[in-house]
């Protein structure tokens, strides 16, 4: 090799291994993408080195993300923003209805899941609940003819949803359109607040509709939760968990 | 689900095509996310990497070269690129290097070697060639995406030293790498 070549390996190696720091990564990353025979040598070594990596354990990834690259890729419907143009990220932990609280029992949970045998898991996850649920949870029923109200914050054309929970009936009622034109169902889902996705069932798309809530789920309608439709096939979510984009996203608040 | 290759998936992603994008997060996604948490010990910060893997992966799919690199290791380096520039902007959270050296491992796993042999083996020998501080240094830097300045830090050693001594290693690596 010549040494201009060798210079140039070299440099792909470096970059390769993520050893670059700063600028010199800014710009060996650049030079990757505008230098073929440099992109070659980057290539070269990323091949070999991933091999370090073929024994790596898969992890499943959050249901959500696929979800929130597809509507950012497709220009499908995405959450909406916070009126704070706090950004991107604020409205990703707005979708999962996480405080800051909440937040910190969640990646505790989650480090406690990569390091347990999963006998554990079920006991952590008491701990998290136990540390969020407030105290009154214990106390008898809340009063009487409770009404939560959530705004569904759209997607781009639509128009809002707004549901209505009234407890002392177990029911949700919905108004406003979402999804009009979509294939497949919409699919409403209650996002306990740090929690995975419970589905509510499929919903019609447009006109005024109500949705019983499942006994099981009552108890996790309370303020700090959230509800959100998303599109799936029809019959809706295979999986158990949303699996197609989010259409309409908000937190329940008191009436 | 389709159980094409992740190869012939990145070729229809690079036409475009919203299923085969769809079909190549489901079969590599739990990859790249591991992948993600070998440089970001926070669930949150991964998940950022992962999104921005698969957004590079739908904008970059055309520049994807068969002939250069296996489907996957292309999907890999995105996903290490995307964690490393992550963990970089996060400033004064040293790295735990005790994670680090907690993925190191004195070989190829059973399953690499029975499934990869020729690439993971060659590799490995190739590692052996080198003088044992050479290999163990540049393989924590790669498990752990780190810096010249944090691998001189883990390494208790002047930056200018494990400069040259990886360099070294790497021009080493490639002779044997590359020898018939």
């Amino acid at each position: 090799m010549s040494d201009e070549s060798d210079h140039i390996d070299l440099l792909a190696g470096e970059y390769a291994l993520g050893l670059l720091e700063g600028e010199e990564r800014a710009d060996a990353a650049r030079r990757a993408d505008a230098d073929p025979a440099f992109a070659a040598r980057v290539d070269f070594w990323n091949d070999r080195f991933a091999v370090w990596l073929d024994g790596l354990q898969e992890r499943p990834a959050p249901a959500w993300i696929k979800a929130r690259i597809e509507a950012e890729i497709f220009g499908a419907p995405t959450p909406a923003r916070p009126a704070s143009g706090a950004g991107f990220w604020s409205s990703l932990a707005v979708w999962r209805g996480l405080t800051a609280a909440g937040f910190a029992a969640a990646a505790f949970a989650f480090a406690v899941l990569l390091l347990r045998p999963p006998e554990i898991v079920e006991r952590i996850e008491v701990v998290e609940v136990e540390v969020e649920v407030p105290v009154e949870v214990e106390a008898p029923a809340p009063p009487p003819g409770v009404v939560l109200v959530a705004a569904l914050q759209p997607v781009e054309v639509d128009p809002a949803v707004l549901a209505v929970y009234d407890e002392t009936e177990g029911l949700i009622s919905l108004s406003g359109a979402v999804g009009v034109g979509e294939p497949g169902d919409t699919e409403l889902w209650i996002i306990p607040e740090g929690r995975d996705p419970v589905s509510l069932g499929v919903i019609a798309r447009d006109g005024a509709r109500s949705v019983t809530v499942p006994e099981q789920l009552i108890a996790e309608f309370q303020a700090g939760s959230a509800l959100a439709i998303s599109l799936e096939p029809e019959g809706g979510s295979p999986t158990g968990a949303p699996t197609g984009p989010i259409l309409a996203l908000g937190p329940l608040n008191p009436a | 689900m389709t159980s094409a290759h992740p190869r012939e998936l990145l070729q229809r992603v690079a036409d475009g095509e919203r299923a085969a994008f769809s079909a190549l997060y489901d079969a590599t996604s739990g990859k790249l996310f591991a992948v993600c948490l070998t440089v970001l010990t926070s669930p949150a910060e991964a998940e950022e990497a992962l999104q921005e893997t698969y957004l590079k992966v739908w904008r970059r799919a055309g520049s994807y070269d068969a002939d250069r690199a296996s489907a996957m290791s292309w999907l890999i380096a995105i996903a290490r690129n995307a964690a490393i520039d992550i963990a970089r902007k996060r400033k004064g959270v040293p790295v735990d290097l005790d994670a680090v050296a907690e993925l190191e491992d004195d070989g190829p796993s059973p399953e690499t070697a029975a499934h990869a042999a020729g690439e993971a083996l060659r590799l490995h020998d190739c590692l052996g060639e080198l003088e044992g501080e050479q290999a163990r240094i540049i393989k924590r830097a790669y498990m752990g995406g780190l810096s010249y300045s944090q691998v001189a830090e883990a390494a208790g050693k002047p930056l200018g030293t494990v400069k040259s001594l990886i360099r070294r290693g790497l021009q080493k690596l490639r002779a044997c790498l590359e020898a018939a």
